[in-house]
């Protein structure tokens, strides 16, 4: 097992490595950025390591940094987390080359998966379901277009997680789309290259989570809906009673199997597959542990971090097939820094008093505390809440309350919008699909007024907080209160 | 933090002159209507956009000299794989400071307004 680890990464995820290697006895190091230093994962790390300053080019993403950073405090290992360089292939192999142990799969199943229309080749040589594309030379692209038909997706092959995708609705919109497809994929990911497919606007965005030894073998742990998004990015993710037939879910479990094995998979990665009815697609494969991954730990009962970690290390792993089982359902809400009632604005800023409301079947994943700042320089999102219950009701119900007793001062968050979300009969069916969200809230939620006897009672904490003296409480009220984002 | 108001206990926070609490099951923000007149956002200072966070523009949706009314999206961006909609805070003629494309810092001007209307 390693002595010592280092985690190049931030927020809750650091947070979450640096937990898990305490439980296994060993020492971790915090690659960091300079404005990283007001963090939950900085204040709990045995060590700390600046790797440069805020933008992310210059420290989460500078490969000699960390690499020096590793050596320097004699790290074994590294974990990557997610994002950042977590599927960056030419890192891990610099990884190697510098005797340090990448916690993840090899460069060789990061490149084959990591090029998305690689990805889908190797899918279809497995005979594993994909949607109609096409790959190929720049100049087919036009007339390849049209036997797809419309609307179709123009996707960056080096994108990947949500990014670099563009619909195109009709023959008219294509060329410029094209060009403007390839351009930002260009900015974004280094490389220009994109390949066209077909479009499946309503469908439910299903996963299946695999693991592997890096020898050959892999086990499924099921699988999570994720079909709330808000422009391809997750929102809500849940896993146990995921509704569709099991016939499907049994391909789902030996095509991800397949994917896996085949490129000896090593450690943590998840299968991402479109379902419409009784039809499936693969969509692509992550190659690194995900945002998501409480939710399948929660109703397998099992240490997604621990394993990649003693994987890592050993080549073994920690579980066999029938010794994984369902029980139970498990809901995760991401909690960013944003204002809801205005276009979901992120928010800046120093973050006050929070209270997380512990309880049975409830976790909350933290990666700042009162008085740590959030900045501009990495995305919102200050921590994740995860319920599990029995069943899809009762965890639904779970995290109606854990949302309701949930405190973040100093910054405004997506909870009055995750509330509102799991409100909606579509969602409590079960049955939303990936235009959920759009359907519903494309507009933003409304600024709820204070009602009467809440005014008052603004009066009164006023006076007791210390804002203002007695004697104004009698006078007519001549505030409108609002919640943020109009003041 | 915790008040006791009325026989309940209610959670309170002062941070930067605004007053923070939470009541049944929501969490709210309280500021005076004095001090609402010095804040700013991308919307309350109308007579500009100024990019709230670094990112890249990904569609300009007007051309400089064009007449847009309040509410019109001007400008999109991205940041942090999220899509931001930057929209007029008033009626006017546009002046745009960026392109499709065009990385962005935090504060940078993206859109004022022609002084002469």
């Amino acid at each position: 097992m390693f002595s010592k680890v280092a985690i190049n990464n931030r927020g809750e995820v650091a947070v979450r490595i640096i937990l898990a290697c305490q439980e296994l006895g060993i020492k971790t190091v915090l690659m960091h950025s300079d404005v990283d230093i007001n963090s939950k994962a900085y204040r709990l790390a045995d060590e700390t390591y600046c790797i440069g300053p805020a933008p992310t080019n210059e420290s989460y993403l500078n490969q000699q940094a960390v690499i020096e950073a590793c050596k320097k405090t004699k790290s074994e290992a590294v974990h990557p987390g997610f994002g950042f360089l977590s599927e960056n292939a030419n890192f891990s192999q610099l990884c190697e080359e510098n005797k340090i142990k990448f916690i993840g799969p090899s460069a060789k199943a990061m490149r084959l998966f990591g090029d998305k229309a690689s990805a889908k080749k190797v899918a279809r040589e497995l005979k594993v379901p994909t949607l109609l594309s096409f790959e190929g030379e720049l100049g087919q692209l036009e007339a390849e277009a049209k036997k797809i038909g419309f609307p179709l997706m123009i996707k960056a092959t080096a994108g990947g997680g949500g990014r670099g995708l563009k619909i195109v609705k009709n023959e008219k919109e294509f060329a410029e789309t094209l060009e403007s497809a390839q351009r930002e994929a260009k900015s974004s990911f280094g490389s220009g290259s994109v390949f066209l497919e077909k479009y499946v606007g309503t469908a439910k965005h299903i996963e299946v989570q695999i693991f592997g030894d890096g020898k050959g073998s892999a086990v499924h742990l099921y699988t999570r809906d994720c079909s709330v998004q808000r422009r391809h990015q997750k929102v809500i993710e849940e896993a146990g009673e995921v509704y569709i037939s099991n016939t499907l879910k049994e391909k789902l479990y030996a095509d991800a199997i397949r994917l896996a094995e085949h490129c000896n998979y090593e450690g943590a990665g998840t299968v991402e597959f479109l379902v419409e009815g009784d039809e499936y697609y693969f969509l692509e494969m992550n190659t690194r542990l995900q945002v998501e991954h409480p939710v399948t730990e929660e109703v397998l009962n099992v240490d997604l971090v621990k394993a990649q970690i003693t994987t890592a290390s050993t080549q073994v792993m920690p579980w066999t097939q029938s010794q994984l089982s369902v029980s139970g359902h498990a809901i995760e809400a991401r909690i960013y820094a944003e204002d809801c009632y205005n276009n979901g604005m992120p928010a800046t800023g120093k973050i006050g008093f929070c209270k997380w409301p512990e309880g049975p079947g409830r976790r909350f994943e933290v990666g700042f505390e009162e008085g740590d700042e959030i900045t501009a320089n990495y995305d919102s999102m200050i921590a994740k809440v995860i319920v599990k219950a029995e069943s899809r009701k009762q965890a639904l119900q779970k995290l109606k309350v854990v949302l309701e007793q949930t405190i973040v001062f100093g910054l405004p968050t997506n909870i009055p919008l995750v509330s509102e979300i799991i409100k909606k009969p579509e969602f409590i069916s079960g049955d939303m699909k990936t235009t959920f969200f759009a359907a519903h809230f494309s507009e933003g939620l409304e600024n709820p007024e204070l009602t009467q006897e809440q005014v008052d009672l603004v009066g009164q904490l006023k006076f007791k907080v210390g804002e203002i003296s007695q004697s104004n409480i009698t006078t007519a009220s001549p505030w409108s209160s609002k919640v943020w984002g109009q003041s | 933090m915790k008040y006791l108001i009325d026989g309940k206990h209610i959670y309170a926070q002062k941070i930067n002159g605004a007053l923070w609490f939470h009541v049944d099951g929501k969490t709210y923000k309280h500021v005076d209507e004095s001090q609402i007149a010095s804040a700013s956002s991308a919307e309350v200072n109308v007579d500009f956009i100024k990019a709230p966070m670094p990112g890249k523009i990904i569609k300009v949706s007007v051309k400089s000299d064009s007449q847009v009314k309040t509410g019109d999206v001007l400008v999109i961006m991205e940041a942090m794989k999220m899509e931001y909609k930057l929209k007029a805070g008033r009626d006017g003629i546009v002046v745009i400071h960026c392109k499709e494309d065009d990385a962005v810092s935090l504060g940078q001007d993206l859109v004022t307004f022609n002084e002469d209307n």
